[in-house]
């Protein structure tokens, strides 16, 4: 048979954001794709070379938005790790209750796309209406829908009073059988499974293999979750399960992303409960020595690091971030070697793939 | 196995593959966190810690280039490679003299590596020898053009390739005249 190549990208309807994949096709069939990025590379790296270590929490939150949070909670840990700064306990919490809600939206958004992707709008919609509900949060407690600017050098910038607590408590209650239902179409539909179940394969081998992070590796049987492996903020106070698939198809994938939500709305639930009285930061800006510091969290995608050198000055010397979707993006190779061409689209959704993220 | 045990036992590894090639110290963080830090003497040894790591399934979080100065106070490139294996971080730094500009690719070893040594030779100009696939990865302009399958962006969105939008809006503003 022969063989033809297809493109897919930059700008595609199944695409969020631009990324080129030129498939090499035998008929309907994925023999071998070739991945071209650069088209949103914006040097903000560089430029967080050029601004002073305060400006950069700002700057960094703008890398991408469905991970927003992440960026400037992982840098200001880099940097309080550097300074030796303990910050109070309260906030500690309340970086958990940002990071965990901004991880129920995200884990939404991806689950509507899915079923977008697949055709299956109604389900989108039901998703993305449940998602409202984690979106009033975000703008009720932090002002704004996706850059919530919780982070500050030595604590948040933020604090939630009983009476948001209460709010937030309600949102939370309010989101669990919808859920449920959600889980059981995403399990037990049969236009959904045809569509996820067996598809995009990526075994545990080729996970370790590609060092894969986030749901990608733990829908591979990998069970490593930050939070509970290199715990940071309040997380080694909390009780969580790290879910785990081990079929490493898109099912999996989807799965383990939705009982993640099941998790984060008990974290955020526990935090409520146990948050401690106290300051929510330091009350003076404090100076960074110069040193170098790594600092990760889990954001919605998976591993993120940072890696910080400073000198003493108020510009760091080097500022260095890898997010969860960078490494993901190779093993796409192995999830689509020999899929049909009508499954592409979903196999590359079910990364989550975050293109902002990746090219900086 | 603990922590510190794997840090024993990477440390046992080192000093048996390297001899005293090598520094390394762990850091504890003010938040219980830690961090190797491990400076090679010979660039050269970093693929027998590739294989280490490679040994323990870890992989390469990230690679971080830098401009700096040798002993000699000569420009040089630090390279560090960030690592993680068996729950620990680990970062073995490397320098190369900017004149020289040249180290081994780890991929072959590490698949992780990949994206990061690509951006690395594309953004420092270090040249990655060895790389299985030592293409541009951000930085190409002309990476979707090669084969006449796509349309500019810019070209996509201003509305160059149709000026039926824009006589429309003349249209409606003139009452229908063009």
């Amino acid at each position: 048979m022969s063989s033809y190549k297809i493109p897919i990208g930059p700008i595609h309807v199944v695409l969020e954001e631009p990324i080129y994949f030129q498939l090499e096709m035998e008929g309907e069939t994925v023999r071998g794709v070739d991945i071209r990025s650069g088209h949103v590379h914006r040097g903000i790296e560089f430029l967080a070379m050029q601004k002073n270590i305060y400006q950069n929490i700002t700057l960094v939150e703008r890398v991408c938005s469905l991970c927003s949070n992440n960026h400037p909670f992982t840098y200001c840990m880099a940097m309080e790790r550097i300074g030796r700064i303990k910050i109070p306990e309260r906030a500690e919490f309340l970086r958990v209750i940002a990071d965990e809600i901004k991880r129920i939206a995200s884990h939404l958004f991806n689950t509507a796309i899915l079923a977008h992707i697949i055709g299956f709008d109604s389900l989108f919609m039901l998703v993305m209406e449940l998602r409202e509900k984690i979106q009033d949060v975000k703008e009720s407690t932090y002002g704004n829908r996706m850059n919530i600017a919780a982070n500050c050098i030595g604590g948040v910038r933020y604090d939630i009073s009983s009476e948001q607590a209460g709010f937030i408590l309600n949102s939370l209650q309010a989101m669990k059988k919808p859920l449920e239902e959600i889980t059981k179409i995403y399990l037990h539909n049969g236009s959904v499974r045809r569509r996820i179940e067996g598809i995009g394969v990526l075994t545990k081998d080729k996970a370790v293999e590609y060092g894969v992070v986030g749901p990608v590796a733990r829908g591979s049987g990998i069970a490593y979750d930050v939070r509970a492996d290199c715990p940071y903020a309040a997380y080694n106070q909390l009780s969580f399960d790290v879910i785990t698939e081990n079929t490493g198809d898109i099912k999996a994938r989807a799965v383990v992303r939705i009982r993640e939500i099941v998790e984060s709305i008990s974290l955020v639930e526990q935090c409520l409960k146990a948050l401690p009285e106290g300051p929510t930061c330091l009350d003076y800006m404090p100076m960074i020595p110069g040193g170098q510091a790594i600092a990760k969290s889990e954001a919605p995608r998976g591993e993120l690091m940072y890696y910080a050198r400073t000198n003493g000055s108020d510009i760091p010397e080097r500022l260095k971030w890898r997010v969860p979707t960078y490494p993901n993006w190779e093993a796409l190779k192995i999830m689509l070697a020999g899929c049909k061409l009508a499954d592409v689209p979903v196999i590359i959704g079910s990364i989550d793939p975050c293109v902002s993220c990746t090219e900086r | 196995m603990s922590k510190s045990a794997v840090m024993k036992g990477f440390e046992d590894k080192l000093l048996f593959g390297l001899g005293n090639g090598y520094t390394l110290t762990w850091e504890t963080y003010a938040d219980g966190a830690s961090s190797g830090w491990c400076k090679l003497n010979r660039a050269s040894d970093l693929v027998i810690v590739a294989g280490y790591i490679a040994e323990l399934k870890g992989r390469v979080m990230a690679i971080t280039p830098m401009i700096n100065e040798d002993k000699d106070m000569s420009k040089c490139f630090e390279i560090d490679y960030h690592f993680f294996f068996e729950g620990v971080d680990l970062t073995v730094s490397v320098l190369v003299p900017e004149s020289k500009g040249e180290i081994e690719s780890i991929t072959p070893i590490l698949k992780s590596a990949d994206w990061h040594e690509r951006e690395m030779q594309e953004f420092y100009n270090v040249s990655v020898k060895g790389h299985p696939n030592p293409k541009k990865l951000l930085l190409d302009g002309n990476n979707n053009f090669d084969e006449n399958t796509m349309i500019p962006l810019s070209e996509a969105m201003n509305g160059s390739s149709s000026t039926a939008l824009w006589e429309k809006v003349l249209g409606s503003k003139n009452g229908g005249r063009m």
